[in-house]
């Protein structure tokens, strides 16, 4: 079937690489011709806050830059907790990317409030969405900072379960990416389609 | 989802702001906040700020204060410098044509930066920007007529704490300018990064309540809460070893 539209939210929280993520993949759905609006809530990420990036393509005009809740088809999240913040957003069969990484929150390091009792990966599973778990620690690798790149990561998994040509995502990737940051990039990159391709195998069996 | 915790702001590791919060907590100095990145202090996690209004409200409301209480207790105005230059300033000026004690800490960090590093009259880029146009706190500070000025860099927290103690316990008006250029905004080369003895470390959670970003419990897999300094964030500025009576965070 013809890719008519679809909304993206992308979530995590300050200094992971939001806005580089919605920006590269801008670049991809514009040289495939569709519409789109961005909008993206940055507020205090930078100390320790959530950002969330409202990521909408189409082959018609889009009208409003945000998404309502329920209307969303993937969710790719960097951070854990904010995933579990954005999965009410989800259409029925929605489907969630998401990173195990955790950025404790400030809340709960000064007690003023209680930490979730149960593991928030799990409750993410149970949920009842299509997931996919990509986890740091397991994918960790001496060639390039995993903790730094997952966004490039995240895109590359995303790419592989869309179909997308990974030639030319790598190419916007180089084009975009500060020089010096190029060759970590693309190791993370081809890390990312091999967790990919491991995970949706498994999902096919 | 119920239960999610909610983020509230913390600094950003290694802010200026950190280490004057924690001298007037420490201390026991009441004081002002203005619209800066310092007015994070007000949330209650911290708790250092009693009073937080509108932008270059900090230094007027201090001085009325003290006139209120007949300058008993000395309260502490902070203000950024583009509050400073926005609105501060008339404040300052009405400090000294009605005589007052107070005394004022001016957070010099080169930029605008809450609002993501906009340049301001005293900062050494721009748009406009010519090295002969540039303005000087201090300079400002003088001709308005303040009495006693100290320029002091942030990194030095017993210079710090010494002076800010003399200001406030001093009779006149007085001036702190605290200098640091914004971590964030330019980037600072890091220093030694620090970490905690998990073994020396007791969990008094002294660390925690500076409202560092790189600071952080963790919950291990066994269950256990872990205190925890994160590598990619610590700029290893030397502030959380000085709160720590265990020394169990080292460089």
């Amino acid at each position: 079937m013809q890719d008519t539209g679809k909304n993206l939210i992308i979530a995590g929280v300050g200094g992971q690489g939001i806005l580089l993520f919605s920006q590269l993949l801008s670049k991809y759905y514009l040289k495939l011709g569709f519409e789109l609006k961005i909008s993206d809530v940055i507020g205090l990420g930078q100390r320790g806050g959530g950002v969330e990036s409202h990521f909408r393509y189409s082959n018609k005009p889009i009208l409003s830059p945000f998404i309502k809740a329920g209307d969303v088809d993937y969710l790719l999240s960097f951070e854990q907790t904010e995933t579990l913040r954005y999965l009410h957003c989800l259409k029925d069969d929605g489907i969630v990317f998401s990173s195990t990484f955790e950025l404790s929150t400030s809340s709960v390091n000064t007690r003023l409030e209680k930490d979730m009792p149960e593991s928030k990966t799990e409750l993410i599973k149970r949920f009842g969405k299509k997931t996919f778990i990509i986890d740091p620690d397991e994918n960790k690798s001496l060639d390039f900072e995993i903790s730094k790149m997952m966004n490039i990561v995240i895109l590359a998994v995303y790419a592989e379960y869309r179909g997308y040509s990974h030639d030319e995502m790598i190419q916007i990737v180089k084009e975009s990416v500060p020089v010096k940051f190029v060759e970590g990039n693309l190791k993370a990159y081809k890390k990312g389609t091999e967790i990919a391709k491991a995970a949706f195998s498994k999902q096919r069996v | 989802m119920d239960g999610i915790p909610f983020r509230l702001p913390v600094s950003c590791a290694g802010c200026s702001h950190l280490f004057i919060t924690q001298i007037l907590k420490k201390n026991k100095i009441k004081a002002t906040a203005d619209v800066t990145c310092g007015l994070i202090g007000c949330f209650p996690h911290m708790e250092t700020y009693s009073l937080q209004k509108c932008m270059g409200s900090s230094i007027a409301l201090a001085h009325g204060y003290n006139v209120a209480t007949d300058h008993k207790e000395n309260f502490v105005a902070m203000i950024g410098d583009g509050g400073f230059w926005a609105t501060g300033i008339n404040g300052l000026m009405n400090l000294i044509f009605n005589d007052s004690q107070s005394t004022t800490i001016i957070v010099d960090n080169s930029c605008l930066a809450m609002t993501g590093g906009q340049h301001i009259a005293s900062s050494d880029f721009g748009f406009n920007y010519k090295p002969e146009n540039k303005l000087e706190i201090a300079k400002i500070c003088e001709a308005v007529g303040v009495k006693d000025i100290v320029t002091v860099d942030a990194y030095e927290y017993e210079n710090l704490e010494k002076t800010i103690l003399n200001a406030v316990n001093a009779p006149t008006n007085s001036v702190v300018i605290v200098k640091k250029p914004c971590v964030t905004r330019f980037k600072l080369p890091k220093g030694l990064v620090h970490h905690i003895d998990q073994e020396m470390c007791t969990q008094c959670r002294k660390c925690i309540n500076i409202g560092c970003l790189a600071i952080e419990s963790k919950k291990t897999n066994d269950g256990k809460v872990k205190i925890v300094i994160n590598e990619d964030l610590c700029v290893g500025c030397g502030l959380c070893p000085t709160t720590c009576k265990f020394n169990a965070i080292k460089s």
